[in-house]
């Protein structure tokens, strides 16, 4: 059981990085900024719940976890109200997206 | 580059009232239903956050709940938008678990899905500007559409004004995902008996170009 609730833990504390490392690196290749809200309001969220998910599983069914799960349920309501409210800002200023290349020269 | 569709079928049901409204049903649970809700999800959160069970802690607890309940009662009068307040409808809650749970996947695809974007050397994305209209039962279920299709794969709500929904998409699967109108149906599904997704997403326009504008 203990090894199970470790590999689970593991694989979702792992799985939780790669997606923030992921999201980071989109952050910096994406063109434009209304797609990088993208990269940051969704993988990074996906990244954080994981993490903290992992971290819940490893520590069992105590009072921390219970509090971790809080925190997942805050993040997981929060973090898209924040990508809106930062890409709205940008659409309201004036902001262009980026619509690709080809549609650009054409 | 714009469609229109029209809905096939005028919403009859807008505003009338379901067996699930409280109208001819007077029972307790029915009457105060967000109320009682609202009690059991403060006290548990303040049982996890403190975690203790003196008596003077649990006291404090009371007191904070009571205090939050008679301030969100204040703000509860207050109308959201304009004549229109907050809970005319009531949410049907055995849906909205299965909602929450839908959303969960939803969350994950979409994570893995822009993840893939992402990493794919070409980086094959169409970002795109999508508007429609949707006519959600009350403020709430469009604030809970918003918050939704920003979850949902490869879509960021840019602006919500009454009913018109300004979203971008960064491909085109996602944008005809979006504009079949699935998830729409699902949130008023909260509200109402049943509804199809045809009728629920209207007057599609797209932009994909910087002249659109």
């Amino acid at each position: 059981m203990s090894l199970l609730q470790d590999a689970l833990a593991i694989i979702l504390v792992l799985g939780g990085t790669f997606f923030m490392l992921v999201g980071s690196i989109g952050i910096n290749r994406l063109p434009d900024f209304f797609t990088r809200a993208h990269a940051s309001g969704k993988v990074d969220t996906l990244g954080i719940l994981m993490f903290l998910s992992g971290l819940a599983v490893f520590e069992g069914f105590t009072l921390t976890s219970a509090k971790l799960l809080l925190i997942i349920a805050f993040v997981a309501f929060t973090s898209p109200v924040a990508a809106h409210a930062l890409a709205r800002r940008a659409l309201i200023y004036g902001m262009k997206p980026w619509y690709g290349k080809r549609k650009d020269e054409g | 580059m714009c469609k229109v569709v029209h809905a096939t079928q005028p919403f009859l049901f807008f505003n009338q009232v379901s067996p699930f409204s409280t109208m001819n049903n007077t029972s307790l649970w029915l009457r105060h239903r967000g109320l009682i809700l609202q009690i059991l999800l403060l006290s548990a959160i303040w049982l996890i956050l403190s975690g203790r069970t003196d008596a003077v802690y649990l006291f404090w607890g009371v007191v904070s709940v009571a205090f939050v309940i008679w301030l969100s009662a204040k703000l509860h009068s207050i109308p959201l938008s304009e004549k229109e307040p907050c809970g005319t409808t009531r949410i049907i809650i055995p849906r909205l678990i299965v909602y929450l749970f839908w959303l969960v996947w939803q969350i994950i695809k979409s994570g893995t899905y822009v993840a893939y974007l992402i990493l794919h050397p070409k980086m094959p994305i169409d970002p795109m500007i999508v508007r429609f209209t949707s006519k959600q039962p009350n403020v709430l279920a469009r604030v809970i559409l918003g918050n939704s299709i920003t979850l949902t794969p490869g879509t960021l709500t840019l602006d919500i004004e009454d009913d018109l929904f300004t979203v971008h998409a960064l491909t085109q699967e996602v944008e005809e995902e979006l504009v079949s109108g699935d998830m729409e149906a699902r949130v008023a599904r909260l509200y109402m008996q049943d509804c199809t997704s045809e009728d629920m997403c209207c007057d599609i326009e797209l932009i994909t170009s910087g002249r659109g504008r």
